[in-house]
């Protein structure tokens, strides 16, 4: 057997331990003594070799850790990173302040991480201090679960710039929400008085989602005093007590956004005629049972987006009426066409509803003259037809039709100018979206090119019908390259 | 008209110029130099990871074009939260070409791709403990022991519900 010496220089003589030790044989005296030296010396040994096994062991780890790849990246971008991955999620902050001297600096030096409170998540006065303390002067972004109170936030309410609530938190009315921009009243058993909200409360407030009902209308004797800041943006459920429409009136020069749930269309003070002169965004949900004429007549100059769910009722026409300069339109049934004189892009949630509505626009050619995109959610029907009566009716057309289908990842993108845009963490991620105009229809290279194919799949073709995973990669107002498809 | 781009181990990339200007440092140099045949050196970037930059440039190259009217690259990055299907495909690589295409990405000022990196990076940070941290990313705990009793109390008043 060969003689074996270990790297580290620790000679060990293996062929003569091999030789003493005959386990059928008894040991005389001197055998156990001899043994128990080698014994010593092995031990010994294992000994030594264990240390500097542990010690090579953390050289290793030091040689790693010096040329570990993270430890290239400039601070600017780690800092960027340990900021997004620890917003609003109180453990990761935790974790990452608890990683290395660096990181602690980095993130404790990153005051917006430490901005979001879910006081769901986090319980203790002591923990909440401390994310105040370490948030600096940030405005903070508020989420209270429902029968939580403000406690400590209390004394820094004018640092409060997004706040979601589904209860009245004790002592809030006498508050003063100085900066508070974005409100989010959620939980549709939570009611409101809209005494609550008004301008005194919330001075700043300019985003309202509300999911609640307001409690009663206004007293004849407030009417006069009570008033609402600028509201830019309004989520709101209809009901029959028309407290909702007083806060309708308030905000009508103001509003850019609306987004109106019917639950009822039998309004107490009866129809209305409102003119929003800014409103760019509008969208209805009907949800009442009752299937009638809306009780608003909304006029909207300037109207550029429209949205219709109907849950299941059938409307001929659309429930909003005032369509003239109406850019974008999306419907989950059947839409009638007939005023939408300047509509580009119709987007329609049923694919199937694509053939009756290019039947719609060819028994009258006159139909959406600007219609130039139709987009729907993608569907493996056949689309022979389609092409067969599309290629029919762009031959009729000064401006040709496209349709595209595309996938829900593209659909379910939040549509310019919407309310939930606007809606803050856990919800969605508090920014400030861009400015409905800033769309710019007209420079969308998808809505003007007189399109070399009729109907797209959007990018679909570009990668064949089994590679489904490159679907959809774009944005809705991608440009798809006509060239490759036909390639 | 392409564009020939040189790497840092003198690899030559030939382009089409709507792929090289997805990069904002390329698109600017091309505009100095005007139409030109000379090679535009990079040497921050090595050639697998130039390789891997261009794919995807490349599959991103009909997407809009970053302007100067948009927000700034922190607020647009704040905006969206999810990396579409393609990009995660395309960013599962090993760590040591993550960090470099980070790298590469921020040199050549191609925000949506730096982006994607980033965000890579901070998912596979969410939900870990320190360790577990440390672990995946060889960093070595510099803190002193009393550093460590101080940061064991905050962690202890995050579990105190």
């Amino acid at each position: 057997m060969a003689h074996v010496t270990p790297k580290l220089g620790l000679a060990f003589d293996y062929h003569t331990m091999r030789h003493l030790i005959d386990i059928n044989s008894l040991p005389v005296t001197e055998d156990i003594k001899s043994s128990g030296r080698v014994i010593e010396e092995m031990e010994g040994e294992i000994r030594d070799l264990q240390t500097r096994l542990s010690q090579l062991q953390g050289e290793l780890e030091i040689y790693k850790a010096w040329i570990a790849p993270i430890r290239r990246l400039p601070f600017d971008i780690l800092s960027y990173i340990l900021e997004y991955c620890g917003q609003g999620d109180r453990k990761t902050l935790l974790s990452i302040a608890a990683v290395s001297r660096l990181w602690r600096e980095t993130i404790l030096g990153s005051p917006r991480a430490w901005s979001f409170l879910n006081l769901n998540e986090h319980r203790s006065n002591t923990l909440t201090r401390l994310f105040l303390q370490r948030s600096g002067q940030c405005p903070l972004h508020v989420y209270l679960p429902r029968d939580c109170q403000l406690g400590t936030l209390s004394n820094v309410v004018d640092r409060i710039e997004c706040l979601s609530i589904a209860s009245m938190p004790f002592g809030m009315p006498s508050l003063v929400f100085q900066n508070l921009k974005k409100l989010s009243l959620r939980g549709g058993d939570f009611m409101i008085n809209l005494g609550a909200i008004d301008i005194s409360h919330f001075p700043s407030l300019r985003h309202l989602y509300c999911q609640t009902k307001f409690k009663d209308s206004l007293n004849p004797m407030y009417e006069t005093v009570w008033s609402i800041a600028p509201l830019e943006t309004l989520s709101i459920v209809a009901v029959p007590n028309p407290a909702w429409i007083d806060l309708l009136k308030e905000c009508i020069k103001s509003l850019k956004s609306l987004k109106i749930k019917y639950s009822t269309f039998k309004i107490s003070s009866g129809p209305l005629r409102l003119t929003f002169p800014c409103l760019e965004y509008l969208e209805i949900n009907n949800c009442a049972p009752e299937v009638e004429k809306s009780p608003l007549e909304l006029l909207t100059p300037s109207l550029k987006v429209y949205v219709e769910h109907s849950e299941g009722y059938f409307n001929a026409r659309p429930l909003h009426r005032d369509l003239r300069t109406v850019i974008h339109a999306r419907f989950d049934q059947i839409p009638g066409l007939d005023n939408f004189s300047q509509l580009r892009l119709l987007q329609l949630e049923e694919a199937s509803n694509v053939v009756t509505v290019l039947d719609l626009l060819l028994a009258d050619p006159s139909l959406c003259p600007e219609l130039n995109l139709i987009q729907a959610l993608l569907s493996w029907v056949s689309d022979e037809y389609c092409t067969a009566v599309l290629e029919k009716l762009n031959r009729a057309r000064t401006r040709p039709i496209r349709i595209e289908y595309v996938d829900n990842s593209v659909w379910s993108k939040e549509f310019p100018g919407a309310p939930e845009t606007y809606l803050c963490w856990p919800d969605a991620l508090c920014s400030e979206p861009p400015e409905i105009s800033d769309y710019g229809w007209s420079q969308r290279p998808s809505l003007n090119q007189s399109p070399a194919d009729s109907i797209v799949l959007s990018r679909l073709r570009l990668y064949g019908p089994d590679c489904t995973s490159h679907l959809g990669l774009g944005g809705m107002w991608d440009d798809v390259d006509e060239e490759s498809f036909d390639h | 008209m392409p564009v020939l781009l040189v790497t840092s181990d003198n690899e030559q990339f030939r382009v089409e110029k709507v792929v090289a200007q997805r990069s904002v440092l390329i698109k600017n140099m091309l505009e100095d130099v005007g139409e030109s045949d000379q090679p535009i050196p990079l040497p921050n970037v090595t050639a697998p990871v130039l390789k891997k930059v261009l794919e995807y440039c490349d599959h991103h190259q009909t997407d809009p074009l970053p302007t100067g009217d948009e927000p700034s690259a922190d607020e647009s990055r704040k905006r969206t939260t999810d990396i579409s299907e393609w990009d995660q495909k395309f960013i599962t690589v090993d760590q040591e070409m993550l960090f470099e295409i980070i790298l590469a990405a921020n040199y050549l000022d191609i925000k949506p791709l730096l982006d994607v990196g980033c965000k890579t990076v901070a998912n596979m940070i969410k939900g870990k403990s320190p360790e577990e941290i440390r672990k995946l990313f060889n960093i070595v705990n510099d803190f002193t022991p009393e550093e460590e009793a101080q940061i064991k109390k905050e962690n202890e008043w995050a579990e105190d519900r």
